[in-house]
């Protein structure tokens, strides 16, 4: 038999091209005693609200933390080897303990701590706060308030298909059997920040070499398509569609109307686009406002306010931390060139900060840091630089 | 860090039983025997003086247990036990982590006391950990009841009875786990292949990986720096595909990494992948074996993938045959899993199992039911990427070079490729 075939058309799919998922059908869940498969990336939002990602789940749960918000003593003190402590009190060697995000209530100033208890498949996720007294607690969920909502969403059932002629066609998306997590495949969540009343995620596909950005209105109802943010990375030359977003803050960038994203990805270039512009399917492009150098992936960003003017304070794996003043960013001229290393916006390495592993804020002078010591990780409060 | 320091007795107003004795502790399964002492009795434990045993809950979760108490004893805990919080109760029955390699940097006073439950039940103290022992850890146990006043004579002394005991490893179940395939699999790859995806034979560990995946250029020696610095693991959701991302920074042309330190891969050479076998699996036991793949490197794939280049070869009606579809170079093994599929042409779903061979360049479709004469579709979603992050309409490293909105714009695109079903005799 002649093997014949024709190309009949080749037809854009828009909806898949560079947007996320589509949340149609999935609904947010909601309950008390929350259980999770994984815990990762954490983050605060309104009136003491935990939002915890479940990296094998992929989902997001918000945890009204009710009497778990805070300890016995407000604040944070000093733990040194903390993560030696928390392997103690888990009951397990502390090799056998991962830690994945660390976050400060900005209420309570307790730090909390996600933890994997165990690295093979019966690995436990604990939530662990540290108050003021240096006090390890774990944080019983056993009367927690939550609301649950599953990222990557399923996408919907069909996609309609404009063929060559003007007649669309419905297609149904990805094999049920093949497919349970949608388009983009399982994915890592690399961050979340509340930024007014929604949550912002990025993350990263196991799959496509692909970044995406995705809006959740809180309180969770329906999720939102994803966002892909198109930067235009200096030092590597090219404009930059899929490079993984790692940490990112909103701020008001002075002189701006809008609020801002300031984005840090990897390799390192910082980017700015304005909040509003993360609408559902949109794909925006960022303004590339410095290259903090190659080879690196930004770990935490926070910002802070010292002698009267604004900074970013930025934590890398490979590059130190950086601290780098924003009253620039306004008028920063966009990067459009090939840079040799870094660029644009001035920075400075903060040679003190060395091993630092999680960064947050814990009140308005000093940060709080996991820092890779000697012969363990120590939890510690530092000046602000 | 609040930890009760639990202060030792003098020893003069003391009758101690001090002695770590993990293999007498430790019993087949879970059990282990019982250690310890009564009061200033013989150095072996007698039926009915104190011990701390090893024991197991109706839910066979282990438990240590206080065994041969004093009826006043347990009658002075019981009362005092009912205003107890958890931190009271690691002073008078303590298991902690022993101490070792992992925990320089805390003594015994500053470490934790293990998570737990205390209660007292049929004149046994057990303490119920809140997360099960972990197989192999040592645990050290201390009970130290508050004591009534000492006479002369030691009655009424300080008990305190110490050990040590360790859940032993339970015997690994089925046969060691193993690398079962890398893919691409074919034997030359571009040298600006993507990604690199390694197939384990059971659910690995949350460990990254990274430490134990090395590239060995053709004189044996570690290439530098060959994939993306992560620090993030991609799995897929069983734990039994691990990703390994070449660095895009250096595997495209005329960007800095690129230029710095070249591609991770040079055309015309040979490299071997290797996976340490210490990587630790889901139970926490290393690779049945190290894997080693050879493999050799040809010029990069630079142009979109153009289904238009596709072979298909339909089957006949009424049978069950595959659809094969053949491509002309490899295309990537995950994403053909879920990037195409055949649908009637309305669009209905067709149902079936998709087979991936041929070093990823044929692509096989068995449906459920029987094919029914008639016109078909193949469709490929606009995600479907080959082995060099090329898409379909865009390829990769121009991805960098071209706004992707706009005036302009390369658009990545699925594609749509019909094919007809027919009988024999057709």
């Amino acid at each position: 038999m002649k093997l014949m075939f024709k190309l009949l058309f080749i037809a854009a799919l828009g909806l898949a091209t560079s947007v996320g998922p589509y949340a149609a059908g999935n609904k947010a869940t909601s309950g008390v005693a929350p259980t999770f498969k994984h815990i990762g990336k954490l983050a605060f939002g309104p009136d003491g609200v935990l939002f915890a990602a479940d990296g094998q789940e992929v989902s997001i749960t918000a945890l009204q933390l009710g009497s778990q918000a805070a300890g016995k003593a407000q604040g944070t003190k000093d733990v040194p080897a903390i993560d030696q402590k928390i392997a103690a009190l888990l009951g397990i060697d502390a090799k056998n303990l991962l830690i994945t995000d660390m976050v400060v209530n900005p209420k309570s100033r307790n730090t909390f701590i996600a933890v994997m208890r165990g690295v093979g498949a019966d690995a436990k996720p604990v939530l662990i706060r540290v108050d003021g007294n240096g006090t390890l607690d774990v944080v019983s969920l056993d009367q927690v308030k939550y609301s649950r909502i599953g990222v990557p969403n399923p996408p919907p059932a069909e996609t309609p298909l404009l063929l060559s002629n003007g007649r669309k066609i419905p297609v149904p998306n990805y094999p049920d059997k093949v497919d349970p997590k949608g388009m983009m495949g399982v994915q890592t969540i690399t961050h979340m920040a509340f930024i007014d009343g929604k949550l912002y995620v990025s993350g990263l596909s196991s799959e496509e070499f692909a970044s995406k950005m995705r809006v959740f209105p809180y309180p969770f109802a329906t999720a939102d398509e994803g966002t892909s943010v198109e930067i235009y990375h200096g030092s590597h030359g090219q404009m930059e569609t899929f490079s993984p977003v790692f940490t990112f803050v909103p701020y008001q960038i002075d002189g701006e109307k809008e609020k801002s994203i300031i984005a840090s990805y990897l390799c390192t270039p910082l980017v700015k686009f304005p909040v509003s512009a993360l609408k559902p399917g949109s794909k925006i492009q960022g303004t590339t406002i410095a290259e903090f150098g190659n080879r690196n992936r930004p770990i935490d960003m926070i910002v802070y306010k010292k002698d009267g003017q604004d900074f970013i304070l930025m934590s890398n794996n490979q590059r130190g931390v950086m601290k780098v003043p924003t009253t620039p960013f306004g008028k920063a001229q966009p990067i459009t060139k090939h840079v040799p290393d870094t660029a644009g916006v001035p920075f400075e390495t903060i040679a003190s900060m060395k091993g630092v592993q999680q960064l947050d804020l814990l009140d308005s002078s000093k940060a709080m840091l996991l820092v890779q010591g000697t012969s363990g990780l120590n939890l510690e409060a530092v000046a602000l630089p | 860090m609040i930890v009760r320091d639990v202060t030792r007795p003098e020893s003069s107003r003391r009758r101690v039983v001090s002695f770590v004795a993990l293999a007498a502790c430790l019993v087949a399964a879970i059990l282990a025997a019982s250690c310890g002492r009564a009061r200033g009795r013989a150095a072996t434990p007698a039926a009915g003086d104190p011990q701390i045993r090893l024991s197991a809950d109706a839910t066979g979760a282990a438990t240590i247990d206080v065994l041969g108490l004093p009826a006043d004893e347990l009658d002075r805990l019981e009362r005092a036990s009912r205003t107890f919080t958890w931190e009271q109760w690691t002073t008078i029955l303590r298991v902690q982590v022993a101490s070792g390699a992992s925990t320089p940097a805390v003594g015994s006073t500053e470490r934790p006391a293990v998570l737990g439950r205390y209660a007292i039940t049929n004149g046994v103290l057990r303490f119920t950990p809140q997360f099960p022992f972990e197989p192999g850890t040592r645990y050290e146990v201390r009970f130290h009841p508050p004591s009534p006043a000492a006479s002369d004579d030691g009655e009424g002394a300080p008990l305190l009875l110490q050990t040590s005991v360790v859940v032993p490893v339970p015997p690994r179940r089925g046969d060691p786990t193993r690398v079962v395939d890398v893919f691409p699999t074919a034997p030359v790859l571009p040298e600006n292949q993507l990604r690199l995806y390694i197939a384990f034979s059971a659910p690995m560990g949350l460990l990254d990986g990274a430490p134990f995946i090395h590239l060995l250029d053709d004189r044996g020696a570690e290439v530098i720096d060959p994939f993306l610095p992560l620090d993030v693991n991609l799995w897929n959701e069983e734990h039994t595909r691990y990703t390994v991302l070449f660095d895009p920074g250096r595997q495209k042309q005329g960007i800095l990494p690129n230029e710095q330190l070249g591609r991770s891969l040079v055309a015309g050479r040979t490299y071997t992948l290797v996976v340490d076998a210490a990587w630790p699996d889901g139970e926490g036991r290393p690779l049945g074996a190290p894997f080693r793949r050879e493999f050799r490197v040809g010029p990069a794939h630079d142009a979109a993938i153009d289904p238009a280049d596709w072979r298909l070869e339909p089957p006949t009606a009424g049978t069950r045959d595959p659809l094969m579809v053949r491509f002309p170079r490899p295309l990537d093994h995950a994403l053909l899993n879920r990037a195409l599929r055949v649908t009637g042409s309305q669009g209905a779903r067709i149902d079936g199992d998709r087979h991936v061979d041929e070093a990823e360049t044929r692509w096989r479709f068995t449906p459920r039911d029987v094919w029914r004469t008639g016109d078909y579709l193949l469709v490929a979603a606009p995600t479907l990427e080959d082995v060099a992050g090329n898409r379909i309409g865009r390829p990769f490293e121009d991805s960098m070079l071209h706004r992707t909105s706009g005036p302009g714009a390369l658009k990545t695109s699925g594609a749509v490729l019909p094919f007809s079903v027919r009988s024999r005799t057709q």
